[in-house]
């Protein structure tokens, strides 16, 4: 008893500093979301790794023209199914352009187009889904039974379609893949927006007056963020591997404009001899549909909602 | 369930009808007029304006666009897909050797990818974390990454020209000759089914690792259940449902894979009469493969629909 008393009215023990803040740090954990955000995201290695390579490739492909050691389109007739030597790292294929040129050039191609592409189709698609899911009735009915139709084509057919009545170019292949690509957006916001509405606090933001587009733009956009940019990363992959095909079958973006699927299909004709011609621009298309796939993966987990706030 | 049925039918009609619509008008959006490329191709006879208008009136193409559509739709109803506008074939006749051809080698793959996926994905969720884990992983990663037409060049590469193992391209139906079809058919249906496999995989290995934490599965371990018994009877059963659903969308992967496919290894099947069409121009042709294609694709998301079901017997159909 005069013991604890004696403990009692004396000072207070020392805490050493560093586990006093220890203790702080459990009792409050002050959570930044952005640094919890980048933990996830690069919590695994092959996520770091596939970021570092898309940043890697971005740069190239920004400073195409100082990094690549050749002019992509210059013709050398006399220079033509050289084999990889120190001038020319990859060869140079049937027109005497190095190749290794053509496929850093490529990068820009594929890189405009992924990225155009799932713009487009975002845009279009969450449009489109928004108006279906507020609508509601026979105007849903018949936009979701439309939504319906469009993915029973294969969207390598409707692509197909698409480019034909626009003419082979890179904008009409924008057009044409995204075309292939909105109506996954639509599915998704006209979901989240059936079930947003439900909530009590979007009834009492109707009861108050609040016209659909603040409900909108307050409510069902910020609910259908992380899925949306989940989404978009993930078709930048689909997409460039889109625009590779159409170009491979020789009706997406045509020579002499440097695309990889193009590439590939003019290389093909010298496989047994250069096999590199045909092979290494494929290659470069799975690099960069690798490391946007695997960043994808990354962001979904990094944005799942139900991480929010805590650690780890 | 027979009302959900008729209901599902009468839905897939109404896509079908859609797309028809869809194809139809978009088609007719083409630049470059079919009569004019027909002409442009006869140069030695003379052709006046008189001759152009009966041409394009044998053709049915100065009849007002719903005319047309009707007149296309209800024919194609009766199985006839009518004659190609540049070549003067009858298309449904084409159509049906080319169908067989791609048939043959969709269902072949659909078999290898559905037998193959599930069973890759189980191993790796059971030996999860160990090597073979990271291999089924790796080329998962490679199959849903790599493009097609990727894949079958290095494949040809390899196999064809290198170790000059297998033909580099051609098909031979199997009752010409089986052996041949056989080799020639290996690497196309590879390269076809090697993203149904890799993305069934994945979700397999996903759904079997969520039952594998259930908790009847450790009741069916606690009580001494062997291992066989307790991945084939709970696990596998209870893991089926999303790899099922996922099915459909992988035969419409199958479905639209085969235009490249087709392109790389020189078969003469649906995508390939579909791209030759295309660069031809040739409307009536281009028409009829997309609604043969849909078509397959709409019964497939019939049929997953109609084996949720038999999967899952707590759904009920009202």
């Amino acid at each position: 008893m005069d013991n604890s008393q004696v403990f009692y009215d004396s000072q207070i023990p020392v805490i050493p500093t560093d586990e006093f803040e220890v203790l702080e740090d459990e009792l409050l954990p002050p959570v930044n979301e952005i640094k919890r955000f980048f933990r996830v995201l690069f919590s695994r290695k092959i996520v770091l790794f596939a970021a570092i390579l898309l940043v890697a490739i971005i740069i190239i492909a920004v400073f195409a023209n100082a990094v690549a050691p050749f002019d992509p389109y210059t013709q050398n007739l006399k220079n033509v199914l050289q084999e990889p030597d120190g001038t020319h790292l990859l060869g140079t294929d049937a027109l005497g352009r190095d190749l290794l040129s053509r496929i850093i050039h490529g990068a820009r191609v594929a890189l405009l187009v992924g990225f155009f592409t799932v713009m487009v189709a975002a845009a279009v698609g969450t449009t489109i889904g928004l108006v279906a899911g507020f609508a509601g009735g026979a105007i849903q009915s018949v936009i979701m039974r439309i939504t319906d139709a469009i993915t029973s084509i294969p969207n390598l057919i409707i692509s197909l379609l698409i480019v034909g009545i626009l003419r082979a170019g890179v904008t009409s292949v924008v057009i044409a893949v995204a075309a292939g690509m909105f109506p996954g957006y639509i599915r998704m916001v006209n979901g989240q927006v059936m079930s947003v509405k439900q909530n009590d606090y979007v009834m009492a933001e109707r009861a108050m007056g609040a016209s659909w587009g603040r409900i909108a733009f307050k409510h069902i956009l910020p609910n259908c963020m992380s899925p949306i940019i989940v989404m978009m990363t993930m078709m930048l992959g689909g997409s460039i591997m889109a625009e590779a095909g159409l170009s491979y079958l020789g009706i997406g973006i045509t020579p002499p404009t440097a695309a990889w699927g193009a590439m590939c299909y003019d290389g093909y004709k010298y496989l047994m001899t250069r096999p590199l011609l045909s092979i290494a621009p494929g290659f470069a298309i799975m690099l960069l549909v690798f490391s946007f796939n695997m960043i994808g993966d990354g962001l979904r987990d990094a944005l799942d909602p139900r991480l929010r706030g805590t650690l780890n | 369930m027979s009302t959900y049925i008729i209901r599902r039918l009468f839905h897939s009609v109404i896509i079908i009808l859609i797309v028809s619509l869809i194809v139809f008008l978009l088609l007719r959006a083409l630049p470059g007029d079919p009569i004019m490329m027909l002409i442009a191709q006869n140069t030695n006879m003379e052709w006046t304006p008189e001759m152009i208008e009966a041409l394009r009136d044998s053709k049915g193409l100065n009849d007002s666009l719903p005319v047309q559509y009707f007149r296309w739709f209800s024919m194609m109803l009766r199985g006839d897909f009518g004659v190609s506008i540049m070549h003067n074939y009858n298309i449904g006749e084409q159509l049906k050797s080319k169908v067989v051809v791609s048939m043959m080698l969709g269902i072949c793959s659909f078999a290898v990818s559905i037998i193959v996926g599930p069973l890759l994905g189980i191993i790796s969720a059971i030996r999860r974390g160990k090597f073979i884990d990271n291999v089924v992983t790796i080329f998962a990663n490679i199959g849903i990454t790599a493009p097609q037409f990727w894949i079958a060049i290095l494949l040809i590469f390899l196999f064809s020209m290198r170790l000059q193992l297998l033909p580099i391209y051609g098909y031979t139906l199997p009752w010409v000759n089986l052996g041949l079809c056989i080799r020639q058919s290996i690497l196309p249906v590879f390269v076809t089914a090697l993203g149904p496999i890799a993305s069934t995989a994945r979700q397999t290995r996903s759904s079997v690792l969520e039952v594998l934490g259930e908790d009847y599965v450790r009741t069916a371990w606690a009580k001494g259940m062997n291992e066989r018994k307790v991945l084939m009877k709970h696990v596998l059963k209870n893991s089926l449902m999303p790899i099922v659903t996922l099915q459909g969308t992988m035969l419409r992967q199958i479905v639209g894979g085969s235009v490249v496919v087709e392109r790389v290894f020189v078969i003469p099947g649906m995508g390939k009469f579909m791209v030759d069409a295309m660069q031809g121009r040739d409307y009536t042709v281009v028409q009829s493969v997309t609604v043969v294609m849909t078509l397959v694709v709409v019964i497939s998301y019939l049929i997953v629909d109609l084996l949720y079901g038999w999967v899952d017997p707590r759904i009920q159909y009202d």
